[in-house]
């Protein structure tokens, strides 16, 4: 049987190989850059304002981004670049040949959850901009307009998709401008609005200062961690380890900050982190079409990178491995096309409850991953047994399930949400000075290595 | 003979794994890759952190 290059093997959740691994370290920055620039930044931008001035607010969530985006790549990283393969099929050692459902579970809700959010403000922009432009006017009718774009929308990155991994890269290629644009915007705002921005004052922030930076630092960890979901599909395609460790910290860690930056800028000195709103009132109309265009781009490229690996994540499930790759695409974005069409403004109302929920589980993920493949197995990974899934086979655990893992992810958890709760952010007092997410993947790490030790002994696990 | 504990993989998936396990996987994180993962990932975010709380 020949191993040479399958055009075609980006499109599925199999191992890829070297000859196959073709993108290098600056493929794979502009890809990861473009994917990590998104409408998300000013939400989490407009979130840091509510605790932290401009500087500081900016400096906590730089810190936090890069402290988040290290954890995903010790985690998923090793595993998914030397074997090629994806985020989901890298849990399989962890969960077990049944277990990994529970990570593509969370993988498919938040990629599901992000991308429904992305292209709704996709379609808000792009009404928006044709407002702007003249090509229609403000009135009721507008409304009907976002199902149609939101379908419009699919339908280029279902066609893009077809392309596999290529069709990722090349929305990247014409793309990336946009974080150009981003940072330009950002420059604006501050070289003309400077003595404003540092006199702003957060609007929600608590007594306990420590409190307000650590939520920064939090809020920064937090919007990195997503990258789990994403990274695996997109790092299997480079050939190995040291070609990925700077794009991944400089293309995809370092862009969220500096974006975010917009919209912290925006809520502080404007009450408004959307730049079309306060784009208009800094620099006019034209400046306002810029930002509008800004942002309908922005969000293709990173709702492509995210079916794109939400598809990938699907093709773990036997029913799935053999379907077509276009009706593959089709399952993965007929979700996000439905939440557009039917329940894009109960979906906007809610997302912030239902992103804060999911995020709780990413750190005990990290947590779990980083100590199973540094501590445990010190980097021995059967990659037969990935793919192996009856009894006896060294994954197969209990039934397909390790109870250590369900047991860390359980406790990670619990150990976030008894710090933080991520709905109402009422916290413990030792919040301030450990966050929520560090000491999360602690515990699930700490929780995991316990319960190992008695799968070990029970020579289950692939261990020996 | 073949090992009955060895689940039928179909044929490109089998021949993939059997590329990997001789010789075909990549290398992880070499002492480059941990030097950049340690400053940006662990040295920069604490002096941007410390910065911001000083400042």
């Amino acid at each position: 049987m020949t191993t040479g290059p399958n055009p075609q093997a980006d499109e599925s959740a199999w191992p890829l190989l070297p000859n196959e691994r073709t993108w290098g370290a600056a493929r794979l920055t502009l890809t990861l850059a473009t994917t990590a620039a998104a409408t998300w930044c000013y939400l989490i931008g407009e979130s840091v304002a509510g605790y932290l001035g401009f500087i500081r607010g900016g400096l906590a969530l730089a810190g936090g981004c890069m402290i988040g985006m290290l954890l995903v790549l010790l985690a998923a990283g090793p595993t998914c670049v030397r074997f090629g393969i994806d985020s989901v099929a890298a849990t399989k050692p962890q969960f077990g040949s049944r277990g990994w459902v529970v990570p593509a579970a969370l993988q498919a809700i938040s990629i599901i959850g992000w991308n429904s959010l992305l292209i709704i403000f996709f379609a808000k922009s792009a009404v928006q901009l044709s407002v702007v432009l003249g090509i229609i006017t403000v009135g009721t009718h507008n409304s009907a307009l976002v199902p149609a774009l939101t379908v419009f929308a699919c339908a280029i990155i279902f066609t893009a998709l077809r392309r596999g991994a290529t069709g990722v890269s090349l929305v990247s290629n014409i793309l990336v401008a946009h974080v150009f644009i981003g940072l330009w915007m950002l420059y604006l705002l501050v070289s003309r609005r400077w003595p404003e921005l540092m006199a702003a004052q957060p609007a929600n922030a608590g007594h306990n200062p420590v409190w307000n930076y650590t939520t920064g630092i939090e809020l920064g960890i937090g919007a990195t961690l997503s990258w789990w979901p994403y990274i695996g599909a997109m790092i299997r395609m480079a050939p190995n380890g040291r070609t990925i460790v700077l794009p991944v910290m400089l293309g995809m860690a370092a862009p969220v900050p500096l974006l975010s930056l917009i919209g912290l800028a925006g809520a502080l000195v404007l009450k408004s982190s959307d730049p079309t709103e306060w784009l208009r009132i800094v620099g006019g109309p034209a400046y306002a079409i810029i930002s509008l265009t800004f942002v309908t781009a922005a969000n293709f490229g990173t709702t492509t990178a995210g079916i794109y690996a939400s598809a990938i994540g699907l093709r773990n499930f036997s029913l799935l491995q053999h379907c077509n790759w276009t009706t593959l695409l089709g399952l993965t974005i007929a979700p996000v096309a439905l939440v557009g069409i039917f329940i894009p403004e109960l979906f906007f109302a809610k997302f912030g409850n239902f992103l804060a929920l999911i995020g709780v589980a990413f750190a005990p993920l990290c947590g779990i991953q980083i100590v199973d493949y540094f501590v445990l197995r010190r980097g021995r990974i059967d990659i037969r047994a990935i793919y192996a899934a009856q009894p006896r086979q060294p994954y197969y655990y209990w039934r397909g399930i390790n109870p250590a893992a369900m047991t860390a992810l359980a406790a990670g958890c619990a150990t976030y949400i008894s710090l933080l709760n991520p709905l109402s952010y009422d916290s413990a007092a030792l919040y301030p000075y450990l966050t929520a997410s560090l000491p999360a993947a602690g515990a699930a790490g700490l929780t995991y290595f316990l319960g190992s030790l008695i799968v070990i002994r029970a020579g289950r696990g692939g261990y020996r | 003979m073949s090992d009955p504990s060895r689940q039928e993989l179909p044929p490109e998936l089998e021949a993939r794994i059997a590329a990997i396990e001789n010789c075909a996987q990549s290398a992880d994180f070499d002492l480059a890759s941990w030097f950049w993962m340690i400053l940006l990932g662990l040295v920069l975010p604490l002096l941007l952190i410390a910065a911001g709380w000083w400042v």
